[in-house]
């Protein structure tokens, strides 16, 4: 099965994401000793530097960016390194829940208002179950285009 | 006659008029969605929509709730909205319409006696709006 067709649910905060399989170079299970945290930028979200396949990449921590609160120790947390239009960077998450079939999950609307209020962040939501997951949009934490916090 | 809903949570009872009432659930997941800023609204998800929880008096007693919660799900301008109930409510036209106190919250039209117990009279569209307002005036970074 292609790659593209594939999601990778993780989670931040208590709160459920998924991401396309097709953008995901690898996922980090151990991260401590990999990380600078001396290398950060706050202003953009990036909270250290990783190496990765001896490069140092950005990390990016978008429970910065979302306003919530991860109740997992950094040491605990997980990476999901991306392949980036500027390069590969990387992400921070709680928990890796597991891979689904994009036809798995159907779509769910969001009320307009709270459409108005969340673009920027994130624009669709996807249902596994009962439970909603927010597609994860790497544009809006990280790149050229993002702004500062 | 008007028919009204009549619900309770742990500190107040509520009415809403019949016809803004779109379902009355029992139980079901409560989610939380980020909105930037440190907000996260409560939410459910009925009928592949995401449905928000309202707060009439912020109580938090149902952020844990379980197969004993209701929601009532009402139509408003703003899209469905859910209200927690304790208990799973009533329908009745035989009580009486009173007018609001002063100091009730915008969204509160009106009192509803019946039974010797008073119920605040829900505006769904105005407590969307409110809801709908505070969440939105906090803008998020565009990315």
């Amino acid at each position: 099965m292609e790659s593209r067709n594939r999601l990778l649910i993780f989670r931040l905060g208590g709160v459920g994401f998924v991401l396309s399989l097709g953008s995901v170079v690898e996922v980090i299970d151990q991260i401590v000793e990999r990380l600078d945290f001396e290398r950060s930028d706050s202003d953009h979200g990036i909270v250290a530097a990783l190496n990765f396949r001896h490069t140092l990449i950005p990390v990016v921590d978008p429970t910065l960016r979302l306003g919530i609160v991860s109740p997992v120790l950094h040491a605990n947390r997980k990476i999901i390194v991306l392949q980036g239009t500027e390069g590969n960077w990387a992400l921070l998450a709680d928990s890796i829940d597991e891979l689904a079939v994009v036809q798995d999950l159907k779509d769910c609307l969001l009320p307009s208002w709270l459409s108005h209020k969340v673009k920027g962040l994130y624009s669709q939501v996807k249902l596994s179950g009962s439970e909603p997951l927010i597609v994860f949009e790497a544009e809006h934490f990280y790149g050229m285009n993002v702004k500062p916090l | 006659m008007n028919r009204f809903g009549l619900f309770c949570t742990e500190k107040s009872g509520y009415a809403v008029p019949l016809e803004s009432i779109a379902r009355i659930l029992q139980g079901g997941a409560i989610y939380r969605l980020p909105l930037g800023g440190g907000d996260c609204l409560p939410v459910l998800v009925m009928a592949d929509r995401v449905v928000p929880i309202a707060e009439p008096e912020n109580s938090e007693k149902w952020h844990s709730a379980g197969a004993d919660c209701y929601f009532v799900i009402t139509d408003s301008e703003y899209g469905l909205l859910a209200l927690p109930s304790d208990l799973p409510g009533r329908i009745t036209a035989k009580g009486e319409c009173v007018p609001r106190d002063t100091d009730d919250a915008p969204w509160v039209v009106g009192r509803y006696r019946f039974q010797d117990f008073v119920y605040s009279i829900l505006n769904v569209d105005c407590l969307a709006m409110s809801m709908a307002e505070r969440y939105g005036s906090r803008t998020v970074p565009q990315g």
